[in-house]
Formats: C-alpha cells, sequence, structure tokens
C-alpha cells in the first residue's frame, strides 16, 4: 500500500469529521478568493467605465465632483446645470481637441428602472469611436438613437414610431446602439435641443466632456479650463484623478478587509489542526504498530503531513469552486451597497488568484500540520501500542 | 454535572485550547467590528455637531482631492477668491462666517503630518468648547501660537515654551493649550489667520495678490432651515462652491457602510468557521467517549441527561472563548485602531473604538446560539447510544 493510499484511509473512516473540517477551509479560502478577485474586478471595471467614457477631462456643474462623475457615468438626474455658451469657451481652450456638450435627465419609469433620456450632439461621436449603430445618427427633431439593451427591452426597430416613455412626446427610432457593455446600452439619445426643450432647460447642459489632443497634457490642460472665463462657474473633473481616488479609497480597505479575511483563514487552519489532532489521539496504537514494523519517525510524520495537506488542498479546490459558483450572488449583493459600483462583472475566474489561494491554503495546511505530526512521530512505539490498547 | 463537563475539558487541554483560542479570535473579530463602525460614526456625528456650522464654503475642484494632494506635500493650488468672504458675510442668512487657512505640513522624519490653521476671533463662535487648558486662550502677538491638546503632548511643550518650526523656519511663542474636545482640532497648531496667510502663501508659491487666501469659509446660519435657500445663493460666487454638513456626512456614511458590510461578512465567515471547528471537537470527544457514555447511560443516566451534558459543555468552550475574546478585544483594540487609523481615509480624530458592553453581550450571544447549534448533532449521537452496548465493548 503506498503512503499516499495510506493517508486517504481517514476520509472512508471519519468522513464527517474529515468533511466538516474541509468545509471550514473551504469557507475560508471562498471568502479570501471572493475578495482577491473583487479587488481587481472593482479596479477593472472603473478603468474600463472611465475609458468607454471617451473623455479625459469632464466639465460638470458646482457640487460635489464625485457624485456628479457618478451620474454623468450611471445615468440619473442632476442637481445643477451649465450654461451652453460655457461649451465654446472649452472648446477654445489650448489642448482640447474635441469638447461633446450633454444634457442628461432620467425619469422614473412604472417598473422602477429610471428611463435615461441624453441629449447629444455628432461631437459626442468623435469620443465614442467604438460606437457601432445601425440606422442613423439622430439629426432631425425627434429621432432617437437608442441603446441595445432599451431598445430590446422595447422591441423597438429602426424606423419604429413609438411612444416615448414617460414622456407626453413620440420619436422616431434613427438608430440602435450595438450593444457596448456599458451604461450606454440602457441610454436614449436624443439631440441636444430636444431633450432641452422636452426637460425645459433650453440653453443648459449637465456636463461637457472633453477629449484632450495629447494626454500627457493633462495638467496644463486642466489648468487652462480651470483659469478659462467661466472657469469659476463649472468644476472641471480630471477622470485620471477621479480613477486614482477611488483607488485609493478600495486600497485602504484592503488591507482591513484582507487581514480580517486572514484570521478566519488561520481559524480554519486552528480547526485542521485540532481534527488532525484528534485523529492522531485516536489512533495512537496503529502508529505504535506502524513504528513497530520498521516505519521510521518521518515516514509517521510524512504520513500526518500528508493527511492535513489532503484537507487543505480540497478545501482549497472546493473553496476556489465554491467562490466561482456564488459570484453571482455575492455580486448582486456588493453591488447593491457599494459607492461607484461599475457594470462590469466584479467577480471573475482568474488563474492566477486562484493558484494564489491553493497556494495559500496548502502553506497554511504544512504549518497546521506541524503540531499534529510531529506529535505522531514523537511516540515510542511500544508505549504507543500499550497505551492504544488501554483506551 | 458541571464538575463532570469541567473535568471533560480538562482532560484534552491541547485540543480543547485550540478550539477555544478560535472563538476567542472570532469574538473578538466580531467586537472589535462592531465597536469600530459605532465608534466611527459617533465621531463623525460629533465632530460636525460640535463644530456648529451647516456649511462650508470650499473652493473649486474635488475636496478629497485637495486633501490628498496636501498629504504627498504639494501645494495648496486651490484657494478661495478673496472677495468671497465679504459676500458670505453679506449673505443675509448667514449669522457667523469663520474664515480659516488650512495648510498641512508633511514631517518625512517623523513620519507624520502636522495641520495649522489659521483663524480669527469669529472662529470661537464655531468652537463653543474653545476653553483654555493652562495658558491664554486667544493670541496676543502674531507669532503666538495655540495648541490642541494632542499636538500639546506630541510636542511636549508647555504655555511660555519657545516652538521652532523647521519646515517653516520660525519661532512660536505657545500662549496657550486647549482643553481636550475629543475632534480633530485636538492635534492642530493654532495661529492667527494673518500669520498663516504669510507663512503658507509665499513659500507655497502663490502668485503676489493672493496673500489673503483663505482654504474655507465655516458658515453658521442665523436660521438652520434656510440652508436650501442660502447654498443656493452662495453657490454662485465664482470659483467657490457649497458643502453642506448633512452631505459630507452622507457621503463618509455611505463609504464606511459599504466597507462595514463586507468586512462584517468576513467576520461572520470567521464565526462559521469556528462553529465548524466547535462541531468536530465535540464529535471527537463524543467517539472517544463512546465507553464512558455508554457506561453512564448504563448507570442509569437518561437520554437526556447525556444530550444536556454535552451542550452544557460546549456552553462552558464558547463563554470562556467569548470571556477571552473580549478581553483580547478590549486589549488589542486600541492598538489594532493605531494600526487602522493610518489606512482609514477621513478619521475623525476621537478615538473610533467605542466598545460597549451591548455590543460585548450581543456577540456573545451569537456565539453561544453558534456554539449550541454546533453542538447538536454531536449532543444527539451521544444521546442515541444504547446502554447495551457497554456489555460488547468492554
Amino acid at each position: 500500500m503506498t503512503w499516499l493510499a495510506l493517508s486517504s484511509n481517514e476520509w472512508r473512516r471519519r468522513p464527517l469529521r474529515q468533511g466538516v473540517t474541509t468545509a471550514g477551509v473551504a469557507i475560508a479560502v471562498a471568502a479570501m478568493f471572493s475578495l482577491l478577485t473583487f479587488h481587481d474586478g472593482y479596479r477593472d471595471g472603473v478603468r474600463n467605465e472611465i475609458e468607454r467614457l471617451g473623455a479625459h477631462v469632464l466639465v460638470v456643474p458646482k457640487g460635489c465632483p464625485y457624485d456628479a462623475a457618478s451620474i454623468a457615468l450611471h445615468g440619473a438626474n442632476w442637481p445643477c446645470y451649465l450654461k451652453s455658451n460655457y461649451l465654446q469657451e472649452v472648446a477654445g481652450t489650448t489642448g482640447v481637441a474635441s469638447a461633446a456638450p450633454a444634457f442628461m435627465a432620467a425619469l422614473a419609469a412604472a417598473d422602477g428602472a429610471p428611463v435615461v433620456f441624453v441629449g447629444i450632439d455628432e461631437r459626442m461621436l468623435a469620443l465614442r469611436p467604438g460606437w457601432k449603430f445601425d440606422g442613423a445618427f439622430p439629426r432631425r427633431p425627434g429621432e432617437v438613437l437608442a441603446g441595445a439593451e432599451a431598445a430590446r427591452l422595447r422591441h423597438w426597430r429602426v424606423g419604429d414610431q413609438v411612444a416615448l416613455p414617460e414622456l407626453s412626446a413620440t420619436g422616431t427610432i434613427s438608430g440602435i446602439l450595438n450593444a457596448t457593455h456599458g451604461a450606454d446600452d440602457s441610454f436614449l439619445y436624443t439631440r441636444l435641443q430636444d431633450a432641452q426643450q422636452w426637460f425645459q432647460h433650453r440653453g443648459e447642459l449637465t456636463h461637457i466632456l472633453v477629449r484632450l489632443k495629447d494626454a500627457n497634457l493633462l495638467e496644463p490642460t486642466v489648468a487652462a479650463l480651470r483659469g478659462c472665463d467661466a472657469g469659476m462657474d463649472m468644476n472641471v473633473v480630471p477622470l485620471a484623478h477621479l480613477f486614482r481616488t477611488i483607488q485609493r479609497l478600495a486600497n485602504s480597505t484592503r488591507l482591513l478587509l484582507g487581514s480580517v479575511a486572514m484570521i478566519a483563514l488561520l481559524l480554519a487552519a486552528t480547526g485542521v489542526s485540532n481534527a488532525v489532532l484528534m485523529s492522531v489521539t485516536a489512533r495512537t496504537r496503529e502508529i505504535g504498530v506502524l513504528r513497530a514494523v520498521g516505519a521510521s519517525r518521518g515516514h509517521v510524520f510524512g504520513l500526518i503531513w500528508l493527511e492535513t495537506m489532503q484537507i487543505c488542498v480540497a478545501g482549497g479546490i472546493i473553496g476556489v469552486l465554491l467562490a466561482f459558483a456564488g459570484s453571482h450572488g455575492v455580486e448582486s449583493w456588493l453591488r447593491s451597497g457599494l459607492p461607484f459600483a461599475p457594470s462590469d462583472a466584479l467577480i471573475r475566474w482568474d488563474w492566477l488568484t486562484a493558484g494564489l489561494c491553493l497556494g495559500g491554503a496548502a502553506l497554511l495546511g504544512s504549518f497546521a500540520a506541524l503540531l499534529p505530526a510531529s506529535r505522531a512521530a514523537g511516540l515510542a512505539p511500544l508505549e504507543a501500542m500499550r497505551e492504544g490498547a488501554k483506551t | 454535572m458541571f464538575v463532570l463537563v469541567l473535568r471533560n475539558l480538562a482532560r484534552r487541554p491541547l485540543r480543547n485550547g485550540l478550539t477555544l483560542a478560535g472563538i476567542a479570535v472570532a469574538m473578538a473579530v466580531l467586537v472589535t467590528i462592531l465597536a469600530f463602525g459605532e465608534g466611527y460614526r459617533q465621531a463623525l456625528r460629533r465632530e460636525l455637531e460640535q463644530a456648529g456650522v451647516q456649511m462650508m464654503l470650499v473652493p473649486l475642484g474635488c475636496p478629497y482631492d485637495a486633501a490628498a494632494r496636501v498629504l504627498k506635500n504639494n501645494t495648496l493650488e486651490n484657494s478661495l477668491p478673496a472677495n468671497a468672504l465679504d459676500a458670505v458675510r453679506n449673505d443675509p442668512a448667514v449669522a457667523v462666517a469663520a474664515p480659516l487657512l488650512m495648510a498641512a505640513c508633511p514631517r518625512q522624519n517623523e513620519r507624520r503630518t502636522d495641520m495649522w490653521v489659521g483663524l480669527d476671533r469669529s472662529a470661537l463662535l464655531i468652537k463653543p468648547w474653545w476653553r483654555a487648558g493652562s495658558g491664554r486662550a486667544w493670541f496676543t502677538k502674531q507669532d503666538d501660537v495655540i495648541l490642541g491638546a494632542d499636538a500639546a503632548a506630541l510636542e511636549m511643550r508647555a504655555p511660555g515654551d519657545k516652538f521652532f518650526s523647521p519646515e517653516r523656519h520660525r519661532e512660536f511663542h505657545v500662549a496657550g493649550i486647549l482643553e481636550r474636545s475629543g475632534t480633530a482640532d485636538d492635534s492642530v497648531f493654532f495661529i492667527p489667520l494673518e500669520t498663516a496667510q504669510e507663512m503658507f502663501g509665499p513659500l507655497d508659491g502663490l502668485r503676489a495678490g493672493q496673500a489673503d487666501r483663505l482654504t474655507a469659509i465655516a458658515i453658521r446660519l442665523k436660521e438652520p432651515t434656510l440652508i436650501r435657500e442660502a447654498a443656493a445663493r452662495l453657490q454662485k460666487i465664482p470659483g467657490a462652491q457649497v458643502v453642506t454638513l448633512t452631505e459630507m456626512m452622507g457621503t463618509f456614511l455611505n463609504l464606511l457602510g459599504a466597507v462595514r458590510t463586507l468586512v462584517v461578512a468576513l467576520a461572520a465567515v470567521a464565526v462559521v468557521v469556528s462553529a465548524l471547528s466547535i462541531f468536530n471537537t465535540l464529535l471527537g470527544a463524543v467517539l472517544e467517549r463512546t465507553n464512558e457514555l455508554v457506561v453512564m447511560r448504563a448507570v442509569g443516566a437518561s437520554r437526556s441527561q447525556i444530550f444536556g451534558l454535552l451542550v452544557v459543555e460546549s456552553l462552558l468552550l464558547t463563554l470562556i472563548g467569548n470571556i477571552a475574546g473580549a478581553i483580547l478585544a478590549f486589549a488589542l483594540g486600541p492598538r489594532v485602531e493605531a494600526l487602522a487609523g493610518n489606512w482609514i481615509p477621513f478619521a475623525p480624530g476621537a478615538s473610533l473604538l467605542a466598545l460597549s458592553w451591548a455590543d460585548v453581550l450581543r456577540c456573545g450571544l451569537l456565539t453561544l446560539v453558534v456554539g449550541v447549534g454546533a453542538a447538536l448533532y454531536p449532543a444527539w449521537r451521544a444521546a442515541r447510544l444504547q446502554p447495551a452496548l457497554a456489555m460488547k465493548s468492554e
């Protein structure tokens, strides 16, 4: 019988104990895996979302720039407005390649999901080179370019005459955007003038998206934008700074969360140690016999070590799979509580992280094995047989 | 029965010790986290309420970004336009407008950042707690400095001492030390507004004509209900924006809430893991003591007595674990806080940990329930043993 087969005997003998111990490891590893992938997923999600916006700088009304950026990314009603004539100044600033005006407004629909209208003009196309759509860009009054998801939900097709949801106006679907997998999918794009008229904010904008000629000249351009005549009445938000700040906030929580997850892992290791210790105690006699028939101390140590590793590695694999299987539920729960939750998947499969978690579990197993294995190896053969016979 | 339980636990000191340690750590984590969140919220609220202001007028741009820039030893490029203070004071709804110049002075050698705040007399109206613990409560000379309680303790200065700021090459005279207020102001160096403008203006490369700059104006309204109209009017001041404190607090609490949910979930994982450990330990104990339990049954112990024995064992284990955990939390809490304080954004000055007996009780109750829950199956197994087995196995 090989050592591996011998060491896996315990699974048959005490399935419940082994199972419970493994479950403990699995839960702790699952928590760790979710946490690690979530952190990466969050960072990439926020970055993708900002990149999808296609702008380097966001010009928004006064107020908290974070709220403003969040509204621009996800779509909602704005508390304040910019004057349309700021646009000329922004576009005329040195370093600005293109400045696209937008007027965004959201209406609460009967089914709870808000309907977001965004008034834009052709300048927006310069910022979204990735946009592909069937049909045409809205150029005539009442024309609407619908996001893929919005169109699918309402069964709209290009050329349809439709009653615009939550508005007492009708429109023509001039085009339907191909899926972008971002917030764009659920927006309804109209002509700037139409949106301003429908929501009675003529001559006002909610935000201006600015693309620079050279992304490396961010600082001087932002300074120039802040210094222009309208600069005192608007907030200039460089998106790179925004990303950095969100990232810094996320990182500051990382240590805290990581250490709590580490504690859970340590507790699981204690449980493993305990369970193996119990099985060693129960098998005192057996180990004595093993020693008596010629197994060295090293053999016994290796046997117990192997047993512990089996529990930890099995727990690690189950934990990673568990985390992946449950990621959907965890994600929707996280999304409900997180500020700035990007619309991309937050928890994704990542071989590196999975490997890291497995390696961590194995390492932990090695430590957990030390105590019971050395105790088993320390047993003197004859005494062990005698003591085993007593109980 | 109690003695019996104790003796059983003492029989396997290592095993039960490990289990105990697991429970204790899980309990300590849970208590600390609950206390931490609660303490953060209380400190934040106290800070905002003590300030006695309803809104702040700050320069355009991101308030967080400005804070970050300061930390990196960069200049505060944003400042309020000179006429903002007059505009605020002329607003009909404003009762007090206190100009503030805040500057952070990083001290690489000592790995900390000193906060310097320049203020004038009107600041006393928005800081009702302002009282000198020793020395004078207000500046008499331009190079006077008044220290917050923590700042004084850190610098080991008393009123009358000289105080040299190597970064700014300036010598100050400690005029007074404030009583502890429990806010971030405890660690601040207060100096007269004009001195601050003179000291932080030119060194930070400000253009001429900006010497009378401010970083914020704290505003108290005549009537708190006027907040909406006042905010709308003040928002029109060019180059400045209004942040109401309710907004600010909401943002912080949102962030905190998100982090807290995550941490509590992880702590719950820790509790579950230690529950599994209890389960295993008890199950092992039952299997090991099969003979003993069977004999007990044979000499007349009822099923429910055996069941009770095991449940009490688990209860005792969790109880001792709880007590150890609570002690651990109280002993290590402040140390953990000092560690975590460096990583938590916008940490208020006061202690963040609000360890309360209510929290300890709540966590204790939870872990006890979990402990009993984990004991159910092993206890049931033990109670099911047939007394007749005693004859066979001996």
